[in-house]
């Protein structure tokens, strides 16, 4: 027992040094999963830049981001500028009266209203998929 | 991912560049602020055409050096007196091998300084590192502007290159955080074993 003790005490540099090789071995095998899994699942991908005409200079990016992304935590502001949208179109769709708008979350404008949340939520990606659609 | 957008995020969205200079400069003070996945998440947002990037990068920038150097000089004045006061924080400070490790530290800070700022743990112990060294503030200063600037650059370009696709990203670059601590450790026990055989060869070459 105490030549063991002696061994640990002698060596703890280079034990605590192999546990890490393994650790970072093991964290180095993770981020390719991880890396891999991303890629075939989709989530990992390059926003596409398109030149839809020639109204679109080239430095200017079209990101088609979907409207599923849409959540309650975010404002509207953001929604406008993200999906292109005027920025009275929600206001005015939605009848949103709050002098906070467009700098209000979809989800604390829900709970101003006393309108159910996802209620709200849905509605909104439903009207931007009404505007892009047209 | 979900805690982060609920809490920090909206900040982001509703205030701006005053929440992302505000946030960052929070996180350089050792508050548990995930200050790498703030600058992905607003640089993606810039892509998206909500910010305008190169103010994202200028802010985090500013914000980070500004709070690296406050976190610098509160422990380089006030540290050794709070050390001083627990048996158990003096002991460490007054060691042998923190000596040596200070004296390396101000002898050679730069390349420590510089990637130490990609670890929001690693900041925050090469930062008190330094201090506790009596680094040379110009030095300090150099090796830590160079730092923030790689460390914003690199978080946000990413989060910029990757855009909607910024949350995927980001748990990537979490993982592969945990690679660069796991090697920063390392690094840190192979220096400290050579320090000591080194201290005990110097010590046996005086007895003889």
């Amino acid at each position: 027992m105490k030549k063991v003790k002696a061994f640990l005490r002698l060596h703890s540099i280079t034990i605590v040094l192999i546990v890490l090789l393994v650790v970072l071995t093991i964290a180095i095998k993770y981020f390719i999963y991880s890396f891999e899994e991303s890629f075939i699942e989709g989530d990992l991908h390059r926003p596409e830049i398109q030149h839809v005409d020639k109204k679109v200079t080239p430095t200017q990016k079209t990101s088609q981001l979907e409207i599923d992304a849409i959540q309650s935590w975010m404002t509207f502001d953001y929604v406008n500028v993200a999906y292109k949208l005027p920025a009275n179109y929600l206001k005015d769709i939605l009848g949103i009266n709050t002098p906070k708008y467009p700098n209000v979350r979809i989800d604390t404008y829900a709970k101003q209203s006393n309108i159910d949340q996802s209620l709200l939520l849905t509605t909104v990606q439903h009207y931007v998929r009404v505007y892009q659609n047209r | 991912m979900d805690f982060l957008a609920q809490t920090i995020l909206p900040y982001i969205l509703i205030y701006k560049y005053w929440a992302l200079f505000v946030l960052t400069f929070l996180s350089s003070l050792a508050i548990p602020i995930p200050a790498g996945t703030l600058l992905i998440a607003s640089s993606a947002f810039a892509s998206q055409g909500y910010f305008n990037f190169f103010i994202i990068l200028l802010v985090a920038t500013i914000a980070s050096i500004v709070g690296d150097n406050i976190c610098y000089w509160v422990i380089r004045l006030y540290g050794r007196t709070v050390f001083d006061k627990f048996a158990f924080t003096r002991k460490i400070l007054h060691s042998e091998n923190s000596r040596l490790i200070q004296k390396k530290m101000k002898e050679r800070p730069g390349f420590v300084i510089f990637i130490s700022r990609f670890e929001a743990i690693a900041t925050l112990s090469v930062n008190a590192l330094c201090a506790f060294s009596e680094v040379s503030y110009r030095r300090y200063l150099a090796f830590e502007v160079l730092g923030s600037i790689g460390y914003v650059a690199f978080y946000g370009t990413l989060g910029y290159v990757f855009g909607d696709s910024w949350e995927a990203v980001n748990k990537l670059v979490g993982n592969f955080s945990i690679i660069v601590f796991v090697i920063l450790i390392s690094a840190g026990l192979l220096f400290w074993k050579r320090m000591l055989k080194k201290l005990k060869k110097e010590e046996s070459l005086t007895l003889s």
